[in-house]
């Protein structure tokens, strides 16, 4: 059993070098405490997933990883340096080596499929243009949409919309990929297409933190499950030892509603 | 009573001198919206800056234009602006006064514009390590400004209209043109009608096609958005 107090690191595991080290993070919306003390480790190569009650802070803490949610307390530290405490260039830098792919896929609807894939590569990176072409083509066919190069995201349907958002996270050749329920905004029989190729990327050794609703995907492809309750890791431990062997009351409960 | 076929008569037989105040008018209204719309462009994403002094120096300009009338602004550019050496074309300063004054209109909508953007683009944009700039001229105006053109075509419409003020300065534009017409035959009624109906086709058509463009643009919005 894992419960974490105060100084007690939760930590992935894992054998892989040290890629996220989160410390005290706390995190509040005026007067409502979203975050009330993360301390985790995060290896290489680890798919961390990340489960719980709406409200339990889940979203907000992989939102802070990035930066999208500043903290009012503690720090982020990635691939050793402070996130947190970064400078503006540093942060652009910071987050073209963390990729995330939202819950309602945010593809910029003005631009065609191909450019919104290589829009960052081009303008971030300055990658060549062919360069970038290739690059996404690549990866497109990898989640089987490369006859929709061409199109506009509104052609798309939301499984489609999701895999481009992956593959255009993808493009930027992340450390890390962030996962803000990807499934949650999916039509019933479109959920499978896009966690396949979560399954996949996971199987390629990718770094992965996702949250999700989605159980039956964590007990196949989580390294290791976070359980968020009321702005803490309530709960901690392999698929196994969290849907099998649950230690916390409030953890039961919460499998107990959702499976 | 109203002659029309006095109506008539004066339009045909003054037919260049009301074409000659179109030619103005129309001219007039396109620059206006033209560069109005670059300077509201710039006006509201300097609104948006982190640089305090110049977000409120843009308050200002925006607030003062709103809250005083188009004929005061057009005489102290046309008279003031010469009077400070500033020797220039009367259409120039007519076009300068009617710029600064669209100009502060314009921001509002750009900023309407760029407010609509959904927070999520803005988020994408960021998660993908987009600086405030890439973020702006990629993800952000593109998407802004297909917001706000159906605006800035009424805003053509309204100045064809609005330009008329400065018939007050003597451009010879169609207001102008009629008034000068009207004081000479003394016809005032018929010959201003003339003018109201001219105005009111221009308005008119333009405010169709306008509307033939938006639908048109709605529908590869469609394909595209």
């Amino acid at each position: 059993m894992t419960t974490q107090q105060a100084e007690n690191i939760i930590d992935s595991g894992s054998s892989g070098e040290l890629l996220i080290q989160i410390r005290d993070l706390h995190k509040s919306f005026g007067n409502l405490e979203v975050l009330k003390g993360i301390n985790l480790n995060v290896h290489k190569g680890d798919v961390l997933v990340l489960i719980g009650p709406s409200g339990s802070g889940k979203s907000t803490l992989l939102r802070s990883v990035n930066l999208l949610e500043k903290p009012t307390r503690g720090k982020v530290i990635f691939e050793n340096e402070d996130v947190t405490q970064a400078g503006k260039k540093e942060l652009y830098a910071l987050r073209q080596r963390m990729g995330m792919v939202f819950q309602q896929f945010n593809l910029f609807p003005h631009l065609r499929v191909k450019d919104n894939i290589t829009v960052s590569p081009r303008k971030v990176l300055k990658t060549p243009p062919e360069e970038a072409e290739k690059q996404a083509m690549e990866l497109l066919t990898r989640v089987g949409l490369q006859d929709k190069w061409d199109e506009f995201p509104s052609r798309l349907s939301g499984g489609q919309k999701q895999r481009v958002a992956i593959v255009r996270a993808l493009a930027m050749h992340p450390d890390v990929m962030l996962f803000d329920e990807p499934t949650s905004a999916l039509d019933p029989e479109m959920v499978g297409e896009v966690l396949d190729v979560m399954k996949r990327l996971a199987a390629d050794g990718m770094t992965m933190m996702v949250v999700t609703h989605e159980m039956r995907f964590a007990r196949q492809v989580a390294d290791y499950v976070l359980f968020l309750d009321d702005g803490i890791i309530m709960e901690a431990g392999t698929p196994e030892q969290i849907f099998d062997h649950p230690q916390q009351a409030r953890t039961q409960d919460f499998l107990n509603k959702v499976l | 009573m109203i002659d029309l076929a006095k109506v008539w008569e004066i339009f045909i037989t003054k037919f260049s001198v009301f074409m000659e105040g179109v030619g103005s008018t129309l001219e007039l209204a396109f620059f206006t919206v033209l560069l109005g719309s670059v300077l509201g462009l710039f006006v509201a994403i300097f609104r948006r800056t982190k640089f305090w002094p110049l977000r409120i120096i843009m308050n200002i300009y925006v607030a003062f234009i709103r809250g005083t009338p188009l004929l005061v602004q057009v005489l102290i550019i046309v008279y003031g602006l010469p009077q400070l050496g500033f020797r220039l074309p009367r259409m120039t300063l007519c076009v300068i006064a009617l710029v600064i004054n669209s100009g502060a209109y314009m921001a509002e909508l750009i900023r309407a514009g760029l407010q609509s953007v959904d927070q999520g683009q803005i988020e994408a944009a960021d998660s993908l390590g987009m600086s405030s700039t890439q973020k702006m001229f990629n993800v952000v105006l593109p998407q802004a400004i297909k917001v706000t053109l159906p605006a800035v075509g009424n805003e053509f419409v309204a100045i064809i209209k609005e330009s008329s003020v400065l018939y007050a300065v003597g451009v010879y534009e169609l207001t102008y043109q009629a008034y000068k017409l009207a004081s000479v035959n003394y016809r005032y009624i018929e010959t201003l009608l003339v003018a109201a109906l001219i105005y009111f086709v221009l308005t008119y058509v333009a405010t169709k096609l306008l509307g033939l463009l938006e639908r048109r643009m709605r529908r590869s919005d469609n394909a595209a958005g």
